[in-house]
């Protein structure tokens, strides 16, 4: 036995061998960077459902862009008109002499509402007003609240402190309510309804990014991007804030749904759009009677079927593209299907 | 001597952990000092290790020094220009000569970024190649790490620890630094790749003339790669010096315990691993005087008293229990079926002694004897007058004084009293007891 180190010395590890063997695994060409927005676009395609719900929402907007001509300031830019009949047109008294409530037939695919009007040609119209706004408002608010969030979160300290608690005030209100209280107070409208839907809306992907920032900035690549030199606003917006994407657009393509459904409960309210607009909550709304009792003792479920249908299309198509985008820009995911998911 | 590229003067790094801002409105401050008071020199194209066990401040060092955590105090001179007084503009600049390589070297790369763009950025942020330049440069660095130009347009996760750490040190390369800071560069790998890596970092350095301070707790690999080596104890640097010097007698206690704990492969070896009692002391209290006297096996003794060292070492553990416990189950922890409140005074006599493995009478009488009025005074359950019984015999003056670090050779530091003069005798006691 000896207290002295060392008397056995380990030799033999060759580090030239090493690396040899490592450089024989690496002989492929090189190829051109693929970014990984074209991946997760590659990815996205191949996402039955999410492109069930692109392909949806493109023809509900195509339908809804080329339904009647559009005039800007006199001239036509948009000349076709897929829908049969001027949406406002009472059938009766102008038209092709339908009275109110007709069932669906060949002249009237969906048959007419409580003023004789063509309900196809109106659902058709419909989207202009509900999906516009839809986006409108969703690109605003989530916008604004990814700058905010990521404000708060990255700076952290007093500044957070301040703006978390204004987003707290305003969760104290449910967002419908705060919606109908703008809206009363300026009138209905499109761009009252734009107005009453952003001007609270952004709090929740504030919160949202918030959270989602205060948890990045703990990954040791952002320190890695302060270590190389990187502003703030490069780390923010180059490595912070597109890792907390994913649940902002779950959250935006959820939210465009909701905020669909908001300005169709208005409108079932009476307060969004001025009645008779075809605008698919308000024509909910104009014949919520026959949800009882129509004429004769009969229902016609096709004057709040056809607008409600439109509303639940829409709806779960931006729900499914936006699962699907999660899904694309997931770099973790592996294509290995779970549960009882195939791939 | 030349002059040192990067001069550490006095650093210090305390983090807050008051729980709200109601706590600090009531001044409920509570600062944990991961580094303190900390004096290092990086010279040109050599390699200084930083080592210590988990929680020393190593990690914390480092990245204060490159200002990637705000430092609290103290200064850190790169070519005489003081990066703590940088605005954030210049320091942003500066940043292209220190560089910096992670531990984990997953979370450190960005998982929604490719290779290419990873190793790229650097080129982006301070405008050094663009186009089929900036492709090149990517390739070559990719190439110099031993990796395939083919990788650029992968993700981090799809590559295996080793490769990680490649891309790492690529990222690190691509501004052309002069200094680059590897926090545990291979502790998150295993052996094998442990020395690939290692081997590619001194390939590195010998070919761009880099400088490296080199952070690991694992003391054959600081070994292999430091040409000096720094070891910190709880946010304190207890001793610094060449490698042969560190690995070498004389040594700081501490330093001592480590190097005794390094595996040997050699069965017929029957090398002494020197145990430190308990665990490493709070960062948020640490101890006064020499921060590693509640643990050291060579505490000093006071003028009078002349026991073995063991002993003193217990003893003082005692004194420690009695001045942090609160009641006397704090102080014999280790009994399970006897309640030490209940038991009489000789029973209690017995199980202190058991527990701290001290002897049945202390070689010293007067120890003995203020040993024996602390039981009682235990017995009482009352250990303010026990601490108080301790207080005038067992005390060291390590306990007292915070050593300075002192030059026992060729630039060799050991931040210990026992290389003070004024302590000689006591050296010899310690090379007595050892043979």
């Amino acid at each position: 036995m000896s207290t002295q180190r060392g008397r056995i010395q380990i030799s033999g590890f060759d580090a030239e061998r090493v690396s040899d063997l490592e450089d024989e695994q690496y002989d492929e060409q090189p190829r051109e960077t693929r970014s990984r927005w074209q991946r997760a676009f590659r990815r996205f395609l191949r996402n039955r459902s999410a492109v069930v719900g692109v392909v949806v929402v493109t023809v509900m907007v195509l339908l809804a862009v080329f339904a009647r001509p559009i005039e800007l300031m006199g001239t036509v830019v948009q000349p076709f008109a897929l829908a049969p009949y001027d949406p406002t047109t009472h059938q009766n008294l102008f038209g092709t002499g339908a009275s109110s409530y007709e069932p669906p037939s060949r002249e009237h695919w969906m048959g007419t509402d409580g003023a004789s009007r063509d309900l196809f040609s109106r659902v058709l119209y419909g989207g202009r007003y509900s999906i516009s706004i839809g986006f409108i408002v969703v690109a605003v608010t989530a916008s604004f609240g990814l700058v905010y969030g990521g404000i708060s979160g990255y700076y952290g300290g007093w500044t957070d402190e301040l703006m978390m608690r204004i987003v707290d005030t305003i969760f104290a209100f449910p967002a419908l309510i705060l919606a109908l209280v703008i809206i009363a107070t300026l009138g209905g409208g499109y761009w009252q309804l734009v107005l009453a839907f952003s001007l609270f809306g952004w709090a929740g992907y504030a919160r949202l990014i918030r959270g989602e920032v205060l948890k990045i900035k703990e990954n040791e690549y952002v320190m890695a991007a302060k270590a190389l030199g990187s502003s703030d606003r490069r780390v923010i917006f180059r490595h912070v804030l597109p890792n907390s994407m994913p649940p902002l657009l779950v959250l935006a393509s959820l939210n465009i749904g909701t905020v669909v459904i908001g300005v169709a409960a208005l409108g079932f309210l009476g307060l969004g759009m001025g009645t008779g607009t075809a605008e698919w909550g308000t024509m909910l709304d104009d014949t919520r009677e026959t949800l009882i009792q129509g004429p004769d003792g009969q229902i016609p479920w096709w004057a709040t079927v056809f607008p409600g249908l439109a509303i639940f299309l829409f709806v779960m198509s931006m729900n499914m593209i936006g699962d699907g985008i999660n899904d694309a820009l997931d770099a973790q995911e592996t294509g290995v299907a779970r549960g009882g998911e195939g791939e | 001597m030349t002059e040192p590229i990067i001069r550490v003067e006095g650093l210090r790094k305390y983090y807050d952990t008051t729980g709200g801002f109601v706590d600090r409105l009531l001044g409920n401050e509570q600062l944990v000092k991961a580094v303190d008071g900390v004096d290092l020199e990086l010279y040109e194209g050599e390699t200084l290790g930083i080592v210590g066990e988990s929680g020393c401040g190593k990690t914390s060092l480092g990245r204060a020094m490159l200002r990637l955590i705000e430092p609290t105090d103290g200064s850190v001179y790169y070519h005489g220009e003081d990066l703590t007084e940088l605005s954030s503009r210049k320091l942003r600049a500066v940043r292209k000569d220190l560089q910096y390589i992670f531990q984990d070297p997953l979370s450190s790369l960005n998982p929604r970024m490719t290779v290419g763009d990873i190793v790229g950025e650097p080129l982006d942020i301070h405008g050094l190649a663009s186009g089929a330049e900036r492709n090149e440069r990517i390739y070559e660095l990719l190439d110099v790490v031993g990796l395939s130009p083919s990788h650029a347009d992968r993700y981090p996760h799809e590559f295996s620890g080793g490769q990680r750490q490649r891309i790492g040190i690529a990222r690190a390369l691509a501004v052309d630094p002069e200094v680059i800071v590897c926090d545990e560069p291979v502790s998150a790998l295993d052996v094998s790749v442990q020395a690939q890596i290692l081997n590619l970092l001194e390939d590195l350095q010998e070919e761009f003339g880099l400088s490296y301070i080199f952070i690991a707790h694992d003391l054959s690999v600081v070994e292999h790669i430091s040409d000096r080596v720094a070891v910190m104890y709880l946010g304190e640097i207890v001793e610094t010096g060449t490698t042969e010097e560190v690995y070498q007698p004389p040594n700081h206690p501490y330093a001592e315990a480590l190097l005794s704990a390094i595996p040997e492969p050699d069965p017929l070896w029957d090398g002494d691993q020197i145990l430190l009692s308990g665990s490493v002391p709070s960062p948020l209290d640490p101890p006064s005087g020499c921060r590693f006297h509640s643990r050291c096996p060579k505490i000093i003794q006071p003028d009078g008293v002349d026991v073995d060292p063991s002993e003193w070492r217990s003893a003082m553990n005692f004194k420690h229990r009695i001045d942090d416990g609160s009641s006397v189950e704090a102080v014999v922890a280790r009994t399970r079926d006897e309640d030490p409140a209940e038991v009489s005074r000789e029973r209690l006599d017995t199980l202190v002694r058991s527990e701290f493995d001290l002897p049945d009478r202390l070689s010293d009488p007067d120890l003995e004897t203020a040993f024996s009025e602390a039981i009682d005074a235990v017995h009482d359950d009352d250990l303010d007058a026990a601490a108080d019984a301790l207080a005038d015999r067992f005390r060291s003056p390590c306990e007292a004084e915070p050593p300075d670090a002192i030059d026992v050779g060729g630039g060799h530091r050991i931040a210990c009293h026992l290389q003070d003069e004024q302590y000689a005798d006591e050296r010899l006691r310690h090379a007595d007891h050892a043979d």
